[in-house]
């Protein structure tokens, strides 16, 4: 393809880990114009063959005289890219090409889609050898790839990029990959503020609750045919062999909103208040709600709860309000964070039980179903607590004394164990 | 360590037997930077400071696999192969690379040429050599 040819021969999707990065690249795979293998690195290897060359030309002396070089240093300076002589230019376009062709002619694709989680820390070298390169920079709620990584790393964080932020504070894993988020989004935003025209932003949560319409601004963005049929191929061709991917998308069949809000199971307390200044500013400027106090007792956004949970929390709550309590707190608020209408306040010495909202000293919230579970004595409380599925807040001033919730928790599981005897 | 040019599907210029790369493997602190300026000063060898040739060559076979992954015709590449089997005798190191199309071993071996090549132009040298701290875990 010409240099001069404003038709983009590669695009880079820009994401943090957990974000959605691999339900795109399957999507955008899927599509007929567009070629976009798993995650291959071609940004970090055109990044380190610039290296080679640079050492292998440093006692070259026309080099530093070479005009594209010095067209690169026009950039602003946090983009400089080492110039290196038009040969080297053209053998590391040469080879990345080759790679990108050799993908891209299976099936006649013209565009060649890369999606690698370092691609932030490589855009300007990229840049520099393909300056039409457009970039879809895909962002998700810090909360939600923070609840995504942990639960995607069970024995190791030896992937997706964290090692680096959970050495740093291998006692605050929220906190490490807080801040790996505060990275990867805060160079994918400076990036985009100096190169708006060749970016495009997209939200995880706008992907997955409006796919047609969220996909045919991408399409737009990367002028080729709006072709919805990918929601159906994007999921029917990918290969989980075909590369290193999020490991649930094989067993995906269509786009959910299902992981929306699982970030309200992560302890906002663990993040330390300069940090969530910092997110803040950032998730107000990608359109997010903001960190507060409140936010592991906030209802999650944009879920419906199964009708089989609702009916059980339902059903459970209304035959509470017979028997006896021994409860030694003035009230409570039950809170289905998955559902506005499944609230409840518990006032036990009055023995009353009333659908709705109210003034309480403690809020225990999660999802209905894990409301039901824990009720029910189906799951080890101090587990549905420990993973965050069960949360409370306590309305008190900090100088109160603290209440004791595990004990409030299961009296509150031992008075429905005695009304009910234990669940078959 | 020497390699062989003929081990490369296209040579680019050579077609005799005779090495074109040499590498020096060491661990670091080793005086691995005085070998390489007394064979930089030879007038047969080109030896640059730490280039990190061979990690760049593990790098693109890494990318290349994963850009061929979903090829059918990949995996069994005879070229791929044969060049591994003419590399390296031990099936242990040989089991350590991943088989790529014959497309993508030239390319490797094309574009590493390309960089030997231009630091050798200088003086006319006929052999490139290689002195990088992390030869020695690149794969081979």
């Amino acid at each position: 393809m010409p240099e001069s040819s404003k038709q983009p021969e590669l695009i880079l999707i820009l994401g943090a880990a957990r974000s959605g990065t691999t339900l795109l690249r399957s999507l955008l795979d899927a599509h007929p114009e567009i070629g976009c293998p798993a995650e291959a690195g071609l940004p970090a290897l055109i990044s380190h063959a610039r290296r080679v060359w640079a050492t292998v030309c440093a006692s070259d002396d026309p080099s530093p005289k070479d005009p594209l070089g010095a067209a690169a240093l026009e950039m602003a300076p946090t983009e400089a890219v080492m110039p290196l002589p038009m040969h080297a230019e053209r053998e590391i376009r040469r080879t990345a090409r080759a790679m990108m062709k050799f993908y891209c002619r299976r099936d006649g694709q013209r565009i060649y889609c890369d999606k690698s989680l370092d691609t932030a820390q490589h855009l300007p070298a990229v840049y520099h050898s393909f300056p039409n390169t457009k970039c879809i920079i895909l962002v998700r709620h810090v909360m939600d790839t923070i609840a995504s990584g942990l639960e995607a790393s069970p024995w190791g964080f030896n992937a997706f990029g964290y090692g680096p932020f959970v050495q740093a504070s291998p006692d605050n894993t929220v906190m490490a990959l807080a801040r790996y988020w505060e990275m990867q989004v805060s160079l994918a935003l400076k990036w985009e503020a100096n190169r708006s025209e060749s970016c495009h932003r997209v939200r995880y949560e706008d992907l997955v609750t409006n796919p047609a319409e969220t996909l045919s601004g991408v399409f737009e963005f990367l002028e080729v045919d709006h072709d919805m049929s990918v929601l159906v191929r994007g999921f029917s061709q990918f290969s989980a062999s075909s590369g290193p991917g999020d490991y649930k998308l094989a067993f995906t069949r269509t786009v959910s909103t299902g992981s929306v809000g699982r970030g309200k199971q992560v302890p906002v307390g663990m993040i330390p208040p300069p940090l969530i200044e910092r997110l803040n500013e950032l998730l107000e400027q990608l359109g997010y709600l903001r960190l507060t106090a409140a936010w592991n007792a906030e209802p999650r956004p944009g879920n419906s709860v199964p009708e089989s949970s609702r009916r059980q929390l339902v059903e459970l709550m209304e035959s509470m309000q017979d028997g006896e309590w021994t409860f030694d707190i003035e009230s409570v608020a039950i809170v289905a964070d998955d559902d506005t209408d499944l609230r409840w306040v518990v006032e036990p010495r009055s023995a009353i039980v009333r659908q709705g909202d109210g003034e309480v000293d403690v809020a225990i919230t999660g999802a209905a179903e894990d409301l039901v579970r824990m009720m029910r004595g189906e799951a080890n409380i101090g587990v549905l607590m420990r993973s965050g599925r069960i949360r409370h807040i306590t309305a008190g001033a900090p100088s109160d004394a603290p209440i004791d919730m595990p004990r409030v928790i299961s009296s509150f599981v031992d008075r429905f164990a005695a009304h009910h005897g234990p669940e078959s | 360590v020497r390699s062989n040019p003929a081990q490369c599907e296209q040579p680019i210029t050579e077609a005799s037997d005779e090495p074109d790369l040499a590498l020096v493997a060491a661990a670091a602190r080793s005086g691995t930077t005085l070998v390489r300026s007394l064979l930089d000063a030879h007038p047969e060898i080109g030896c640059p400071a730490e280039a990190g040739l061979p990690a760049l060559i593990s790098h693109a076979r890494r990318v290349w696999a994963t850009v061929c992954a979903s090829d059918d015709a990949a995996p069994t590449d005879p070229l791929g192969a044969a060049v591994l089997g003419a590399a390296m005798p031990d099936a242990a190191l040989r089991a350590r690379v991943t088989p790529l199309p014959a497309l993508a071993d030239r390319e490797i071996c094309r574009s590493a040429r390309a960089m030997m090549k231009y630091y050798r132009r200088r003086d006319s040298n006929r052999m490139y050599c290689d002195k990088s701290l992390d030869g020695g875990d690149a794969p081979p």
